[in-house]
């Protein structure tokens, strides 16, 4: 006997409810950093003048003359960025496989990068050797790039999460990995912004 | 006789409105702390105009003058405004968009819990001679993080409901049809992710400094002169928003489902949130009519964009919400008036915000843009408890038109005296050392009995919601 069965419903519209989030909390992480490169910029543009070093042209006096800014570290800093950048991607594209080893991989050594930053930033802050009351630059360098590996800080928890999730072959989501790679390449991108103004330009 | 628990004595169903993750459940406790914090700027407007009746006395201790001119502010800001129409979105949005909870309710509960905790903190470091001009350095390190605390739990919050709307919308339902409400929170969420990211920014350099070197950000005096911004128009505008939402829903509710100009209605709402660009980048544009032709014209652009613009916003919702309820011959209710009055208040105070940026006025650092602050702030409310009224099938009582027009009473005699105490001349965030001569005294003694009448207002409108709480319940 054969039995009349309703056909399937359309399968259930994708959850975008993470990729929203990332959205929004980039949204937010780009919108506080940048008010405070906006206003370590108006600062340096209203510092008062003073002689270059090779003495040939006036420029403004915000980086102290005797303070060396240790770029090997903070350029090594960018292209772990970027290096992070395509660990995370790398999850994305085993997670659509479904390839939790794969993923599992890539989210580790993302974590690895996550932390070498973190080490990275300590080597700066030692290297500087400043004081945070030592005037207005070291107090603004030292919130400027405290709140920059705050920000690092979350990523790397939330990588901690979804490393998790990966290890016992829950990457089923994919909103998860690519929420989780959206909110790294937008804080890349304020790191970019962050580095050029601070380490760059000085 | 053996001893039985009572049904709902147990610690977990004690615990339970504490950890609760239900989007109503998280409303609720917005909701009361939004209120105390409505009664505690209603009580403390009302000292202040009693202060101000002679501004040689001093009823309150001189000391203390900017600590309560502070205290009303963050009552008025971050505590009355930031919770009142979250406290309604939370409620709603959730139902509006066909979801059965929030995009993330652990999240909003967070925010909501991180709101009250930095409630707290900000009202005991104040009455401990912290916070703007205080003079004990600790209260003020513990004012500011309150206030970062407060900033950040309506931050997670804004993201929560954001979300919601954009992607917790139940199956076959698309943001076209999202009612006024969840459009209006989606547009103000958005905008607020934007300006109180950019606050915190601020908070955090503000904060290093005050804690360490006291240089670059001014000290105590740093503090409203660098997150002041986010106390006062037009970025109070934006958590004010949604009540162009509650008057789109009350007037769906008036005609049955007959708002005509739906899809204008959203554009107004989305023009409104210009008002965002003003406090993202911190800058103030006043239109100036002396100079050159072209400095004037330099001038004029921007004020019309940050300024005017946010307005003509407003006016395109009230506009289409008169048609729609002319279209219909729909019968006002008591919900359409609330919303109504309550928008009409906001667009008064925005208003304000925008002569005050006209430099020929010389309104500037007057009382006027606190009279401004009453009327967004106040407004809100009103349209708080419209909404209240339409989730509550109670829109179309006369109770509800009566405490409506108690609220509008209230508000326009809080802060109309204070719009003509500004044209005056009296001088703002002061409550002593001004000129009281003429009627300034007077006007100002009349702006606290408006915020009698609010507080009144505010216990009127906690009676009848208990009453009909305790009804339901039996």
């Amino acid at each position: 006997m054969s039995v009349a069965a309703l056909p399937a419903g359309a399968p259930p519209a994708p959850r975008r409810h993470l990729l929203a989030l990332a959205v929004l909390v980039a949204a937010a992480s780009a919108m506080a950093m940048g008010s405070m490169l906006a206003v370590w910029l108006t600062f340096r543009a209203n510092a008062p003048l003073r002689e270059s070093p090779d003495g040939l042209r006036m420029i403004r006096d915000w980086l102290p003359a005797d303070i060396a800014v240790p770029e090997v570290v903070t350029n090594t800093m960018m292209i772990t960025f970027v290096l992070l950048c395509v660990m995370v991607q790398w999850a994305v594209h085993a997670g659509r496989r479904g390839d939790s080893r794969h993923a599992a991989t890539a989210l580790s050594v993302a974590l690895l990068t996550e932390l070498a930053l973190i080490n990275a930033q300590f080597a700066v802050w030692t290297q500087m050797g400043i004081g945070v009351r030592d005037g207005a630059y070291m107090t603004m360098f030292y919130a400027v790039t405290g709140a920059m590996l705050a920000l690092i800080v979350v990523g790397t928890v939330l990588t901690l999460a979804v490393l998790f999730r990966a290890l016992a072959g829950r990457i089923g989501d994919p909103g998860l990995l690519g929420a989780h790679a959206l909110h790294w390449y937008a804080l890349a991108a304020i790191f970019a912004t962050m580095w050029f103004v601070v380490y760059v330009q000085k | 006789m053996a001893l039985e628990s009572r049904p709902g004595s147990s610690p977990a169903a004690l615990a339970a409105p504490l950890t609760t993750v239900d989007h109503a459940g998280i409303a609720r406790l917005v909701h009361a702390v939004a209120g105390l914090w409505a009664l505690v700027a209603a009580v403390l407007g009302a000292l202040i105009g009693l202060e101000r009746l002679d501004a040689g006395s001093a009823l309150l201790d001189a000391g203390a003058h900017v600590q309560v001119v502070a205290l009303a502010r963050v009552a008025l800001t971050f505590g009355l405004l930031g919770g009142m129409l979250t406290s309604a979105a939370l409620a709603a949005v959730p139902g509006q968009v066909g979801a059965v909870a929030l995009a993330f309710p652990r999240g909003a509960s967070l925010g909501a819990w991180l709101w009250t905790l930095g409630s707290a903190l900000v009202v005991w470091s104040i009455l401990g001679n912290g916070g703007p001009g205080g003079g004990e350095p600790a209260m003020v390190e513990l004012y500011l993080m309150g206030l970062g605390t407060m900033t950040l739990g309506l931050l997670a919050v804004a993201v929560v409901l954001a979300a919601t709307v954009l992607a917790g919308r139940g199956p076959a339902r698309s943001l076209a049809d999202a009612p006024g409400l969840a459009w209006s929170t989606l547009v103000a969420s958005v905008a607020l992710v934007a300006t109180l990211a950019t606050m915190l920014g601020s908070l955090v350099y503000v904060a290093v400094d005050f804690a360490y070197e006291r240089v670059a950000f001014g000290g105590t005096d740093g503090v409203a002169a660098w997150v002041g911004w986010a106390m006062t128009q037009p970025h109070t505008a934006l958590f004010a928003l949604p009540c162009l939402g509650v008057l789109l829903d009350a007037v769906d509710r008036a005609t049955g489902g007959g708002l005509a100009g739906r899809g204008i209605a959203r554009v107004g709402v989305g023009i409104a949130s210009v008002a965002m660009l003003e406090p993202v980048t911190q800058t103030t544009f006043v239109l100036r009519f002396s100079g050159s032709g072209r400095a004037v014209l330099g001038s004029v652009l921007p004020w019309l964009v940050f300024s005017s613009l946010p307005l003509l916003g407003v006016v395109v919702v009230l506009g289409v919400s008169l048609w729609s309820m002319q279209a219909a011959r729909a019968r006002p209710t008591g919900a359409f008036v609330a919303a109504f009055l309550a928008v009409g208040m906001v667009l008064t105070g925005m208003l304000g915000s925008a002569a005050q940026r006209i430099d020929a006025f010389g309104l500037a650092g007057s009382v006027f843009e606190e009279g401004a602050l009453v009327y967004v702030a106040y407004g809100a409310v009103l349209a708080t408890m419209a909404m209240r009224s339409l989730l509550l099938g109670t829109d179309g009582s006369p109770r509800t038109l009566g405490l409506a027009a108690l609220g509008f009473l209230g508000i326009v005699v809080a802060a109309l005296p204070l719009y003509v105490a500004g044209i005056l001349g009296q001088t703002g965030g002061v409550l002593a050392g001004f000129d009281d001569g003429g009627v300034v005294g007077m006007l100002n003694l009349v702006s606290g009995v408006g915020h009698a009448i609010f507080a009144m207002f505010l216990l009127g409108v906690a009676a009848a919601t208990g009453g009909r709480m305790s009804a339901a319940s039996s």
